[in-house]
């Protein structure tokens, strides 16, 4: 009985890092779309949602299994609990990521100099690769470290609404793309956000703490 | 094995009170039984003959009634005529006795016989009288059941008794032996002084002993082996089961993912890297073929080759190797530029050369302008030719084979040689060149040198402005010798620096042709001092200028 419940949390872990790996594929993949203008790229990252979607599905369906047959007591119970809502997580960074790609694939962004967005995507990309090893490694300082990088994301969105605003103010083209830019760096700020969750529920799993409470 | 000896020894002793009981009770009553028999063959016999001497009235007289065995007198016709313990009247005929039967027809007769409950038995011994009448003895026992019986309980509590001292007894027993066993010293058996009988054993546990260690040697000999070359080798190793689990990987594979060893080991191979190619990688090792790709980690080229591993015919996980190609990538990377821009670069004059042939060729030229389109045909000529010239410079520092001769080379005097031919360019820029320092040799190919200097030089008066300085500096500095070549100049922007020694590497690509130069000059530089082991560094601030420090090794 043990050995099997065992084996469950083991597949748990693999099912995880393979989720949290998929969402660092797509974002990577997104901000790639978005710095060579590749369409096809952005497309296949919106088709590719389903996936993140569909292993949430699995991982949620072990995990009630889990909870259900095993009645898991103490740090095993813990460890599903926050599993059960880091997926939720990495699920909204995988829509995430496809919104930005969708927002690719549709506006014609012609704006030169995208060091500053694409130094935000690279950031928030940091966050959920570094919340994943964290989970990986069982990693306490790197949890903490992600929850404290947030603020790095926040003022790379400042920074890039005060570019937009002052390119819109100075330039007699239409904005559009401009408020295009302002979406992806909100998906991106978001993005941060939910690493920010899953670094919190990283420390739960290990401490038995969370920070919200 | 207690139990064991336990169980047996219970089990004897339970049998053996059980059989000798069994067998006593036997003997006894059959001896009992014997005495009984005489007894009453003695009475019946003494009371024949009294009766046959006195008549039936000794019997009313002599004998008490319910004393010792029972005596009973029956006439012929089986009637019972008296009996020592019951009423006569009660009783019924006796003719079909077997005893009497027998003593009417051969004068005397026995038998025996069990009462209903078979508790008791009772022997019958009759006597034919003279007058034809029957006298019988008759004696009532218990019989061997009843006997065995009533006796049992005795028994049971001598049997308990028994049995508790021959547990303790046993428990004595077992335990004496059973701890010179358990205190055998297996690292050493034949040193035990124990029972013979176990010798044979202790002998082949010492054999066992001395084949395990000998295994043993050999595997850690193996591992070491193993361990040694590939802790030692540069290349990251990692070996993987068919479920993707990390079975070993070696130091260069630590260092190369970043991971403390103790963290993958007997983990999912994800935990390690959760790089997509390296997954699919393995997935395609994992299905039996083998497969190769390359992975960029941190910015490094990795090259990744994944196995299937066989045993037995059946796939049981993979090897993986990963090398560092960075380098390699690089150095490719910038033969493909290389190559590409010495197309491209030759290919510019060229094609003004022949544009300026065709439009004269077809006459569309006056006469009065030929001289201007000669001349520039010529100048693009004369660009090919440099450009031509410095490639095969440079392919020649390149190559280390044909190397001319190392002579001393005094630096300040080739330098002011060098100054002098730059003269003239200079006068055109109003740059004002100095040569300054002491007169120190170094060992060079003169030739090489010559083109560094002058390339250097020629620089600092291309990139300089209008009435600017440039020099060249020979000083001798402990056991080194530092020329420095400076300028005044437009100077270079910080991220350009690590890039200028590049072949055709521009930092200003828009206005190359303005200034000539073939792009290759600093790259002939580079090469030039790495040929001479000389160290060059560069020190530049954009507007303010550009110096270039070649450190030789003194004579």
């Amino acid at each position: 009985m043990r050995n099997k419940f065992e084996e469950q949390l083991e597949q748990l872990n693999i099912e995880l890092i393979e989720m949290g790996s998929m969402c660092e594929q797509r974002i990577s993949d997104a901000i790639k779309a978005l710095t060579s203008h590749n369409m096809e790229l952005a497309k296949m990252v919106m088709e590719k949602d389903s996936e993140i979607d569909q292993k949430e599905r699995e991982i949620e369906s072990l995990c009630l299994k889990m909870l259900l047959q095993q009645q898991p007591v103490a740090r095993d119970l813990r460890l599903i609990s926050s599993a059960l809502k880091m997926i939720t997580d990495m699920e909204r960074i995988g829509d995430q990521a496809a919104d930005i790609a969708e927002i690719v694939s549709m506006a014609n962004i012609s704006v030169e100099d995208l060091s500053n967005i694409v130094g935000m995507g690279e950031a928030t990309m940091k966050m959920v690769t570094d919340s994943i090893d964290a989970y990986v490694r069982k990693d306490l300082e790197l949890a903490k470290h992600v929850i404290d990088y947030d603020d790095v994301v926040d003022e790379y969105f400042i920074k890039v609404k005060k570019e937009l605003i002052s390119f819109i103010s100075n330039s007699e083209s239409d904005g559009e793309f401009a408020v295009d830019l302002l979406m992806i760096a909100k998906y991106f700020e978001r993005i941060g956000d939910h690493a920010t969750n899953i670094a919190e529920w990283v420390e739960f799993s290990i401490t038995g703490k969370h920070k919200g409470s | 094995m207690r139990q064991k000896i336990f169980r047996s020894m219970g089990v004897l002793i339970a049998a053996s009170l059980i059989f000798f009981y069994v067998l006593i009770v036997g003997v006894m009553y059959q001896q009992l039984f014997n005495n009984m028999e005489k007894e009453v063959e003695r009475e019946a016999r003494y009371l024949n003959s009294a009766l046959n001497i006195t008549g039936i009235d000794y019997l009313d007289n002599q004998v008490m009634k319910d004393e010792g065995n029972r005596i009973t007198l029956i006439d012929s016709g089986g009637t019972v005529l008296f009996d020592s313990s019951e009423e006569i009247h009660t009783m019924d005929n006796h003719k079909d006795r077997p005893e009497i039967i027998e003593a009417l027809k051969k004068g005397k007769g026995s038998s025996m016989r069990f009462s209903e409950t078979l508790r008791q038995q009772t022997f019958y011994y009759a006597f034919r009288l003279d007058n034809g009448m029957v006298i019988r003895v008759a004696n009532t026992t218990d019989s061997v059941l009843t006997m065995i019986m009533t006796n049992m309980p005795i028994l049971l509590v001598l049997a308990c008794i028994i049995l508790i001292i021959a547990m303790i007894f046993a428990r004595w027993q077992t335990k004496s032996i059973i701890t010179p066993i358990n205190n055998l010293n297996l690292e050493k058996p034949l040193e035990n002084d124990i029972y013979d009988e176990l010798t044979p054993l202790l002998h082949r546990i010492d054999n066992q002993n001395h084949l395990i260690k000998e295994q043993l040697e050999h595997l850690n000999k193996k591992q070491e082996e193993f361990n040694a070359i590939t802790e030692n080798m540069r290349e990251a190793l990692i070996i993987i089961n068919k479920k993707n689990t990390v079975l070993s990987m070696n130091r260069a594979a630590v260092e190369l993912l970043n991971v403390k060893r103790g963290n993958c080991i007997e983990k999912h191979f994800l935990t390690i890297s959760r790089n997509h190619e390296f997954q699919s990688t393995i997935e395609e090792a994992m299905s039996g073929t083998p497969s190769d790709a390359i992975v960029i980690l941190d910015n490094k080229y990795y090259k990744i080759m994944a196995n299937p591993v066989y045993l037995e015919g059946i796939l049981n996980g993979c090897v993986v190797l990963m090398l560092d190609v960075t380098e390699k990538h690089r150095a490719e990377q910038m033969r493909k530029e290389f190559s590409a821009n010495v197309s491209h670069e030759l290919k510019t004059p060229l094609m003004s050369i022949s544009g300026y042939a065709e439009i004269i060729k077809n006459g569309l030229v006056k006469s009065e302008d030929i001289p201007e389109f000669s001349g520039r045909i010529y100048s693009e000529a004369t660009r090919l030719s440099s450009l031509v010239g410095d490639i095969i410079k440079l392919s020649r520092l390149d190559e280390d084979e044909n190397t001319p001769d190392f002579e001393e080379v005094n630096l300040l005097v080739l330098a002011e040689d060098i100054k002098e031919r730059l003269l003239t360019q200079a006068a055109k820029k109003n740059v004002e060149l100095r040569v300054i320092g002491e007169n120190v040799k170094v060992k060079g190919v003169r030739q090489i040198l010559d083109e560094m200097i002058y390339n250097l030089l020629d620089n600092a008066i291309k990139y300089n402005e209008d009435n600017g300085k440039a020099g060249v500096s020979v000083i001798k500095e402990n056991d080194t010798v530092v020329l420095s070549v400076w300028d005044t100049g437009i100077g270079i922007p910080k991220e350009h620096q690590d890039r200028i020694f590049e072949r055709f590497y521009r930092v200003d690509k828009s206005h190359s042709r303005e200034t000539g130069g073939t792009g290759l000059g600093l790259s002939i530089v580079k090469h030039g001092a790495y040929y001479h082991n000389a160290d060059i560094k560069i020190d530049s601030e954009p507007l303010r200028g550009t110096k270039i420090i070649i450190t030789f090794k003194a004579i």
